[in-house]
């Protein structure tokens, strides 16, 4: 009674979902005629097909560009927040926005701020000197430009997370390694980077999975046109399925997605889950 | 490097270093905070600012702050740019998806920690499912299943989905959050009123559930915030204009039409308020959901 409705609907939009995208991942189906049993066929388009490496080298280099940046910055974030400074609490309110915020809503306000003619970011560069850039315009520009929306729009939770985990470190220990004359470099290594370590965890492996996601700030930041430096494995999946209609092909590609995220997901548990310390001391 | 700039202020004060020392630390660390937040507010505040200001002063210095007053472009962006229609149907659309996510999660949620029954196990394994398995993985078989069910293009082709996590916070984030809830109430209240003839439901719905209040008041308000800004799942199954809630209404909208700037920031604008005025009630719930722990000891 308790259980029943919830689990139903689970078992009906995800579990079953998932059943019917792997039956589907091996038809040719183009909503039109109808579908066509070809096994491991779309699989092996997979292989061959260029746009799929193209699109994961991007989605790897977009990944790899914004976890780490936006890892460091929350953890020096959480540690000058933690703090019992005055107005502190107005501070990690305000770190809070981006994430309440739209990703559609705050592409808008990174298109204007990245616009070559007029942007903000260009009128910030041109006090020192250098010429306008057109961020969004070639890719060695636009990807550091999304992943930058990226990192700016989950900073604040990730500190939260960190903050959070921070001030579950019992101060008694700090006091100890003040008595024993350890700076405050000493104490970030043997006290607060160890003892953190399950939350640093959690928080790269979220960031992982989300990342590898990206499509909201990719789609609205490029306004309709995806370039293909922007074009990630999910705008690419999204592309096939919903705009080519080549739906078989688009389930394959989901299905392929899910394998390597997994194959991430296990590697950094057996190997970073060691590193981690859950018991204190 | 704090420290550095701490150390640095004690050598040109004349106060005992000590001191010295902290305050120079205190001022470095008020600059980063102050920094970060400047950087996270900016946006909202060029927001607010261009949706107040006048079209003409846009084009001349598009980022200058507050320098008119010309609130017609709210009002053009709610009737002309229909962003009150699209208000009303993310409302819609979002006051269902919380109703039903926090309702099934916390019953679920309920019984994996206090109850036992068979296949306890099993239930357990099909929610961590749901979890782990990623929204790309779905959106296309949910394309067929929603038309078939003749729901594509309605407030529901969203809703469902969206309770079932694909927004984010659905039933099984919900059932995992509630469910550390209800580990770390304490027996002795259930007990009592097990004692006092009380049924399940009833020790459920008279004593667990209210002491739960601050984790439904986080998981309703998170579940709230997801639903009201998702995007992808509008864009795949609400193509018409009928139901067309912010989101993809603010996305056509902008890239309708590049230039008015005024009214995509009022569009904007609309959009956020709902999100900042329970982002700004629920703050001293949020704080509640995490000092509960005092309750436990």
């Amino acid at each position: 009674m308790f259980i029943g409705p919830g689990l139903l609907h689970s078992i009906v939009f995800i579990i079953g979902m998932v059943v019917v995208s792997a039956l589907v991942s091996t038809w040719r189906w183009d909503l039109v005629s109808p579908p066509e049993f070809i096994g491991l066929g779309n699989y092996q388009r997979i292989m061959a097909d260029e746009m799929f490496w193209l699109t994961l080298k991007n989605t790897a280099f977009f990944v790899l560009l914004s976890v780490p940046t936006g890892l460091a910055l929350s953890l020096g974030l959480a540690l000058a927040a933690n703090t019992k400074l005055r107005g502190v609490t107005f501070f990690r309110t305000a770190y809070f926005f981006p994430y309440i915020a739209s990703m559609i809503s705050v592409a808008i306000v990174f298109r204007w701020l990245y616009n070559s003619d007029y942007g903000l970011m260009n009128s910030f560069l041109g006090w020192f000197g250098i010429n306008p850039i057109d961020w969004l315009g070639q890719c060695s520009t636009a990807m550091p430009a999304v992943a930058l929306l990226a990192v700016w729009k989950g900073l604040g939770w990730n500190m939260t997370l960190f903050l959070a985990g921070l001030q579950a470190i019992p101060s008694h220990l700090y006091e100890a390694a003040q008595m024993d004359g350890a700076g405050r470099w000493r104490q970030f290594w043997d006290i607060t980077w160890p003892l953190l370590s399950p939350t640093t965890f959690f928080v790269g492996v979220t960031s992982v999975l989300g990342s590898f996601a990206v499509f909201d700030a990719a789609y609205a930041l490029s306004g309709g046109n995806i370039s293909r430096c922007l074009t990630f494995y999910m705008v690419y999946t999204w592309q096939q399925g919903f705009q080519n209609f080549d739906m078989g092909y688009a389930a394959a590609l989901a299905w392929v997605l899910f394998a390597i995220l997994g194959v991430i997901t296990f590697v950094q548990f057996r190997v970073l889950s060691k590193r981690v310390h859950y018991e204190l001391g | 490097m704090a420290q550095a700039a701490g150390r640095s202020a004690s050598q040109t004060a004349v106060a005992p270093p000590g001191r010295a020392r902290r305050a120079g630390g205190t001022i470095l660390k008020y600059v980063i905070l102050g920094f970060f937040a400047l950087i996270t507010i900016y946006p909202l505040i060029l927001v607010v600012s261009t949706a107040l200001k006048d079209p003409l002063r846009i084009t001349v210095n598009p980022f200058q702050l507050f320098s008119s007053w010309h609130p017609q472009n709210i009002v053009d962006a709610w009737r002309i740019g229909q962003f009150g229609s699209f208000f009303f149907n993310t409302v819609k659309i979002t006051v269902p998806v919380v109703v039903l996510v926090v309702a099934l999660s916390v019953l679920a949620a309920y019984a994996l920690a206090r109850l036992n029954f068979p296949g306890k196990g099993l239930v357990f394994l099909l929610f961590t499912l749901g979890l782990m398995i990623p929204f790309t993985s779905v959106m296309i078989p949910l394309f067929y299943q929603l038309r078939d069910m003749g729901l594509l293009g309605s407030i529901w082709a969203v809703i469902l989905p969206a309770v079932a996590g694909s927004a984010g916070f659905g039933i099984p984030l919900g059932v995992f959050l509630m469910r550390g809830f209800y580990l770390d109430l304490p027996n002795e209240l259930a007990e009592a009123a097990r004692v006092d003839g009380a049924t399940e439901f009833q020790v459920f719905y008279r004593v667990m559930l209210p002491l739960s209040a601050p984790g439904v008041a986080v998981l309703s308000v998170l579940v709230f915030f997801q639903t009201w800004n998702t995007f992808l799942l509008p864009l795949l199954y609400l193509p018409g204009t009928e139901n067309r809630p912010l989101a993809t209404g603010l996305y056509q909208f902008a890239a309708g039409r590049t230039q008015d700037y005024g009214l995509i920031a009022a569009g904007a604008l609309i959009m956020a308020v709902p999100v900042l005025v329970i982002f700004l009630i629920a703050q001293r719930q949020f704080v509640k959901g995490v000092t509960t722990g005092a309750l436990k000891g």
